[in-house]
């Protein structure tokens, strides 16, 4: 299905809502229901010198119809007002002709974020049908779902890693005795959305790994020995330049779509299901890595940098899931496991070239008779060779004094997308609740194995009258900035209050 | 003889009346059990006013349907509570809908004895709906309007409390007040059950409390809850207790 497709699912959900609340505005108590929230959220670093990271401020509403008793259209959105300061550039400064424009003085962003009509016993009492941009919610884990893939990651905050983006999708539930089937169509493909985080120490660290594995094979022994000779040693002490990194999606078409089902039960007390999805990794996993140097300004030998483009692409994978859920009979515990088979589809391989720009590939193709008008391969990856499994195993419990304890096992976060980073970690939090669920304080920690970096999660939370929650913390984190963990950056502190309504 | 006999009973029964029909620790229990079960489902609106030790007062106010152990409640105020929905189809199988999380979660039993959505309820204190099954009773005392049972965690119980004492109308069976006691035989809390409005139930008529006020036995803090709307035999079939309708926003 295209994209104007898709957008006319979430348009047709939109305007439905739309012209439900206006035409029948009469009965708008009876049938139409508003739910919302402002929030204001402000974060600083709580290391060096304070600095204030993070302001937003929410206002989110949720519009619910029900213009018949099968019918239910829902349409949410929240406008975000965001700092001032997040629209500067690197020394902290707007331009003239910015501060001149309302968008850059007093920023505001609007997103849609769930906009869908479902109807209920569609010729089938038992079958539901929910067109429309949704949140398909896969998995019985908590927070971390290996089979959880059909809508993008949104990783645009550190604070809600796990998030995921709603999208246009058609999904089907049909329901018969202890069983629940459930087919999805995704018309059409939608990236993750990556965080506003530096990211040079992590393409600093990969770049210096990569530099002690090239090699030169240009297919002309001559030029192989011309290249180590000349300038290779150069390039491998060569010091990171510019990095821009694009990522190609998919043809926008019906060949792009994705699609899941589902088979849920429960088999003596235990919730299990199955499932299967033909999806996209959203990602990215580099295609294409052009490594430019000039050595015709500085000379071969002396070549002190190199600039790094970097191509990635989104590569079809076949998920096959299976999950459970379970109250540990005579403990109270509740249990929990998931596992995630991934297949890629498209195995392609990671090029590395080195592009000395075209006055010197010419010449040196000449030389090996060889076309290296777009440069050399240096280097190359299989990142797609193998496929690769992720599970999580988790269970809590409540300890007398209302101490609820959640821990879980984890192979493989969601930005782990081949065999090669997958990786283990444990989470556990603490939840303990004060003065009748008044104030409750938190504490939730995540450690990764392979680089033993950590995060600590203390949160306070009060409710000091209904519809208020005010909550005050700390994110944490331990590990260099090329660690799972210490990518987030610098220890902040964080203040949120949200009144519902 | 024959006759005489006769008329020493009649004699007897007139001189002591509380003798000739005097109940059993068990047979009580066992009409209770039948007087609060006096339906096949029931739906109600519950108000439950939380009274803060410093006189603030909050609201929750939820829908609930019952069947048997099946039970459904959908959390409409307040707002930041709205749409969350539990579903215990038995006392091992519960599920929570989180409207934020978009997402129905398995939840295991151990939250069965924990304090309900910040009130001094526990989902185990609703979800009490035979008391014989789970506890062994003795008569205590009598007065001319109740019973004083008190009933004792039979030892396959998976209750909390190690004791209740329940205060029985000697007239339509129903529980007008329970003290519940941990397992130290310390006095948690107390359940006052009054306004009871009488409506038509499977056998005669069902007396249902539409007040229910629990006090924390040691902090004084108060739940009030206010059961309105109250409706029984709707017809609802086991399927409405299903993950399907937990997702289902209230209307």
């Amino acid at each position: 299905m295209s994209r104007i497709s898709s957008s006319w699912m979430v348009a047709v959900a939109v305007v439905s809502a739309a012209v439900v609340s206006m035409v029948r505005p009469a009965a708008a108590q009876e049938w139409v229901t508003f739910r919302g929230y402002v929030e204001t959220d402000n974060r600083m670093t709580i290391e060096g010198e304070s600095e204030f990271t993070f302001n937003e401020n929410t206002f989110g509403m949720t519009v619910e119809a029900f213009p018949s008793d099968e019918v239910r259209l829902l349409g949410s959105f929240q406008i975000d007002a965001l700092n001032t300061q997040e629209r500067t550039d690197e020394e902290g400064s707007i331009t003239i002709d910015e501060q001149q424009r309302r968008d850059s003085t007093d920023p505001v962003r609007l997103e849609l974020d769930e906009a869908y009509m479902m109807v209920t016993g569609l010729g089938l009492p038992d079958l539901d049908v929910k067109i429309g941009k949704q949140r398909i919610q896969w998995g019985t884990a908590d927070q971390f779902n290996p089979t959880d893939n059909l809508n993008p990651d949104d990783f645009h905050d550190p604070l809600l890693f796990g998030k995921k983006t709603p999208t246009p999708a058609i999904q089907a539930q049909y329901y018969l005795g202890d069983f629940t089937f459930t087919a999805v169509y995704l018309p059409q493909f939608y990236p993750s959305l990556l965080p506003e985080q530096d990211l040079r120490p992590i393409y600093e660290k990969n770049y210096e790994e990569l530099a002690g594995e090239f090699h030169i094979n240009t297919g002309s022994d001559r030029l192989d020995v011309l290249f180590k000779g000349l300038m290779l040693k150069a390039i491998q002490q060569a010091e990171l330049g510019d990095v821009a990194v694009r990522a190609k999606l998919p043809q926008n078409g019906p060949s792009s779509a994705g699609a899941g089902g589902k088979i849920a039960t429960n088999v003596a007390g235990v919730d299990v299901s199955t499932s299967y999805a033909y999806v996209y990794d959203d990602f990215g996993v580099p295609r294409r890595v052009n490594l430019t140097v000039d050595p015709l300004s500085t000379g071969f030998q002396f070549i002190d940098s190199v600039d790094l483009e970097i191509n990635n692409e989104f590569y079809r994978m076949h998920v096959i899931g299976g999950d459970f859920a379970m109250n540990v009979p005579g403990l109270d515990t509740g249990l929990w496991g998931e596992g995630a088979y991934f297949i890629p589809a498209d195995r392609f391989d990671t090029d590395y070239f080195l592009d000395m720009g075209p006055d010197v590939n010419d010449i040196l193709g000449s030389i090996a008779h060889r076309d290296i008008s777009d440069g050399v391969v240096i280097s190359q990856d299989h990142p797609l060779d193998d496929n690769y499994f992720k599970c999580t195993i988790g269970t809590d419990y409540t300890f007398p004094g209302a101490w609820f304890i959640n821990a879980q096992y984890i192979r493989g976060l969601p930005t782990d997308n081949t065999a090669e980073t997958v990786s283990d970690y444990i989470f556990a939090g603490v939840d303990k609740p004060f003065v009748h669920d008044q104030i409750k304080v938190r504490f939730f920690a995540g450690y990764s194995f392979v680089d033993d970096s950590y995060e600590l999660l203390p949160t306070v939370y009060f409710f000091p009258v209904d519809a208020i929650e005010l909550q005050m913390g700390a994110l944490l984190v331990g590990g260099d900035l090329d660690t799972k963990f210490g990518a987030f950056g610098d220890d902040i502190g964080f203040f949120r209050a949200k009144a519902f309504f | 003889m024959k006759r005489r006999l006769s008329v020493f009973v009649l004699a007897l029964t007139m001189v002591m009346p509380s003798l000739a029909l005097a109940e059993s620790a068990d047979e009580i229990l066992a009409k209770t059990d039948k007087a609060i079960n006096n339906y096949n489902d029931m739906s109600m609106t519950s108000i439950m006013h939380i009274k803060e030790s410093s006189g603030a007062e909050k609201t929750r106010e939820m829908k609930i349907w019952l069947k048997g152990e099946q039970r459904l409640v959908k959390f409409t105020k307040p707002a930041t509570d709205a749409g969350i929905s539990l579903l215990s189809t038995d006392s091992s199988t519960n599920y929570v809908y989180l409207p934020a999380y978009k997402k129905v979660r398995r939840v295991a039993s151990h939250v069965r004895n924990q304090t309900f959505m910040g009130t001094d309820f526990s989902q185990e204190d609703m979800a009490i709906l035979r008391y014989g099954d789970d506890f062994t009773p003795t008569l205590k005392s009598e007065d001319e309007n109740t019973y004083t049972l008190e009933v004792t965690r039979k030892p396959d119980a998976k209750i909390s409390y190690s004791k209740l004492q329940l205060i029985v109308n000697k007239k339509s069976y129903v529980v007008e007040r329970i003290d519940y006691f941990d397992n130290g035989g310390d006095k948690v809390k107390t359940e006052v059950r009054s306004d009871f409005k009488e409506i038509p139930g499977n056998e005669g008529v069902y007396p249902v409390p539409t007040t229910i006020t629990m006090t924390d036995a040691k902090t004084g803090h108060e739940t009030v809850l206010k059961q309105e709307d109250l409706t029984i035999n709707k017809g609802l079939d086991d399927e409405f207790f299903s993950q399907r309708n937990l997702k289902r926003p209230v209307r």
